[in-house]
């Protein structure tokens, strides 16, 4: 795959998490990415991860931006996201589904989900957008 | 983090001048027109006066007036408004920390030796769009294929995951915050540019008296806190932020003009000087490796100013922090080492960052009640500190210590960009 974002998301478009680690380091990032931060290389090989994390932090949001409101979301019907950071290390930031309603959102810090994909149409266009569930 | 070098400026700068337009609502004010009411003000406190030919080139501060306005190229804008022209101009941008840095590019380039005098100002207008249209605005600060398009988060809602995090973390709860909401309000009462220049009590009775002159049930609140939990007044924007968790969409400019130290004694005998300047860059979320219950630019920055300018926190006797959201606040004093990590919840709780504390945090109002227009949050809150540390600052000013070293952090995004000054009453 590229090392780039459209190819990070071509990846998820085939159901897959890609990440790329460092040949020189053996640090692990996500979104892959072309340059190792750590030692400045460019020796990156990808990897597919499991999907499988827990929730580093999550947000239940009622004030939506117009991209949400426009699929019915708003007030009345908030959606959760947060920062999940998955077993391999690394972290990332997608839409988590939560079970029930929940009064103390803070409380879910900390649960075990995992990845599954979904296909979101806007239009004429379709995406594949990550959303984490219990596990 | 590998180590560098010990920074210092090649020539003391100093501050000479500086104003902040009143903030708020103004319809009909552009960019320009705030800038103009800000320069104005900032001409007015040069304490021996100043030639305005003396400015030598402007470093302007905006996040996103092509959003926001359709207007793009900012600098030569303000240059050409403010009569300067042709004197070199340039727009700065980092997000919500975009005039923290038009200030150190202005405070680079005088300590270069290029210039003697040159001014920073930030501007935004921000309450013409609609709501909806704000929040797509300032998703723009954020990671946007991966923050956004993927995981939907709004502003408030990252603030609101690294409140999670916090709060799981270190036992703390939504009244931790409301502190924050409280002291802040309680200051921009005493703020007369403030855009809510009221404490929370205050708004709390308005809101009481209108409900009984429209006839209609008068709610019993017992106090702000009673207030802040009811979520008919204060509902939730993104759990466990509610609306009195964020700082309001402000209208505003700021301006600031700074000179070389052997210049300075030609416009005041007053002297504040810059101790410090630092800034950091950071990734989004996914670069802090798991741990989002802190700002790690900020602590880098920090760290940085504290070095430069030979201090440590507990030296620091006033500080303005970026408190975008009660959340950030809290975060932005222990980044700052003002308190130990999970600390600051509490110490907020306790009366430790009030006006009368031993370290006010916050005397101005804060973002959240004086006001965040994004690109003139950091000069505003330098020009705040400068106000103080010169005994200036009218109701609000600080009595019941010496001021000497007053510190300012102010904030892009959540923390990609972080600009932290540390100024020096001389």
């Amino acid at each position: 795959m590229d090392l780039t974002v459209a190819g990070y998301m071509k990846e998820l478009s085939e159901y897959r998490i890609a990440a790329s680690r460092c040949n020189d380091c053996d640090a692990l990032y996500l979104p892959p990415r072309p340059i190792c931060p750590n030692c400045q290389t460019r020796n990156m090989s990808v990897e597919q991860l499991s999907g499988e994390g827990e929730v580093a932090g999550l947000t239940s949001i009622s004030i939506v931006p117009s991209a949400m409101a426009s699929r019915g979301y708003g007030r009345k019907n908030p959606y959760v996201t947060g920062v999940v950071v998955l077993k391999e290390g690394p972290s990332l930031t997608a839409r988590i589904e939560l079970p029930d309603d929940v009064e103390e959102i803070q409380s879910r810090v900390g649960m075990p989900v995992k990845a599954s994909f979904e296909d979101e149409t806007d239009g004429d266009e379709t995406r594949v957008t990550l959303v984490f569930r219990p596990s | 983090m590998p180590k560098q070098k010990k920074r210092k400026l090649g020539r003391g700068v100093a501050i000479v001048g500086g104003a902040m337009s009143h903030f708020g609502m103004y319809p009909d004010k552009t960019s320009r027109d705030l800038m103009a009411e800000a320069y104005a003000d900032a001409l007015e406190t040069v304490d021996k006066g100043i030639d305005p030919r003396d400015i030598e080139a402007l470093y302007i501060g905006n996040f996103t007036a092509d959003l926001f306005e359709g207007q793009g190229h900012l600098g030569h804008i303000m240059a050409d408004w403010l009569g300067l022209a042709p004197r070199p101009a340039t727009r700065v941008e980092g997000a919500c920390a975009s005039s923290g840095l038009a200030f150190r590019e202005a405070v680079m380039a005088v300590a270069s030796g290029m210039y003697d005098v040159v001014l920073a100002g930030g501007v935004e207008r921000m309450t013409n769009a609609p709501t909806e249209n704000v929040q797509d605005y300032l998703a723009a600060a954020s990671d946007v294929p991966f923050e956004v398009d993927q995981a939907a988060f709004t502003f408030p809602g990252l603030y609101a995951a690294m409140g999670t995090a916090y709060m799981a973390r270190y036992g703390t709860t939504r009244e931790h915050l409301m502190h924050v909401a409280v002291k802040n309000h309680q200051n921009g009462a005493l703020n007369p540019r403030a855009q809510f220049n009221s404490s929370l009590r205050d708004i709390m009775e308005q809101r009481a008296k209108r409900a009984e002159e429209k006839g209609r049930p008068i709610p019993t609140w017992g106090d702000e806190f009673d207030f802040l939990s009811d979520d008919s007044v204060n509902p939730a924007v993104a759990e466990p932020l509610h609306l009195f968790d964020c700082s309001p969409v402000t209208d505003g400019a700021s301006c600031i003009i700074v000179a070389a130290e052997e210049v300075a004694r030609e416009y005041t005998d007053d002297l504040v000087t810059v101790a410090a300047s630092a800034q950091a860059s950071a990734g989004p979320f996914t670069a802090w490796g798991g741990d989002i219950t802190g700002i790690p630019s900020a602590r880098i920055a920090g760290r940085d100013a504290y070095e430069m300018a030979g201090v440590g926190p507990e030296d620091i006797d006033f500080a303005e922090v970026h408190d975008c959201f009660t959340t950030a606040e809290i975060m932005a004093i222990e980044d700052l080492g003002f308190f130990e990590p999970g600390k600051g919840a509490f110490g907020s709780a306790e009366g430790l960052t009030s006006r009368d504390s031993d370290r006010p945090i916050n005397v101005s109002g804060g973002l959240k009640s004086k006001g965040h227009p994004v690109g003139a949050t950091g000069v505003a809150q330098l020009q705040e500190v400068w106000t103080q540390l010169r005994g200036r600052a009218g109701d609000r000013q600080i009595t019941h210590k010496d001021l000497r070293l007053g510190l300012t952090h102010n904030v892009g995004g959540t923390g990609g960009t972080s600009a932290i000054h540390i100024l020096e009453r001389k």
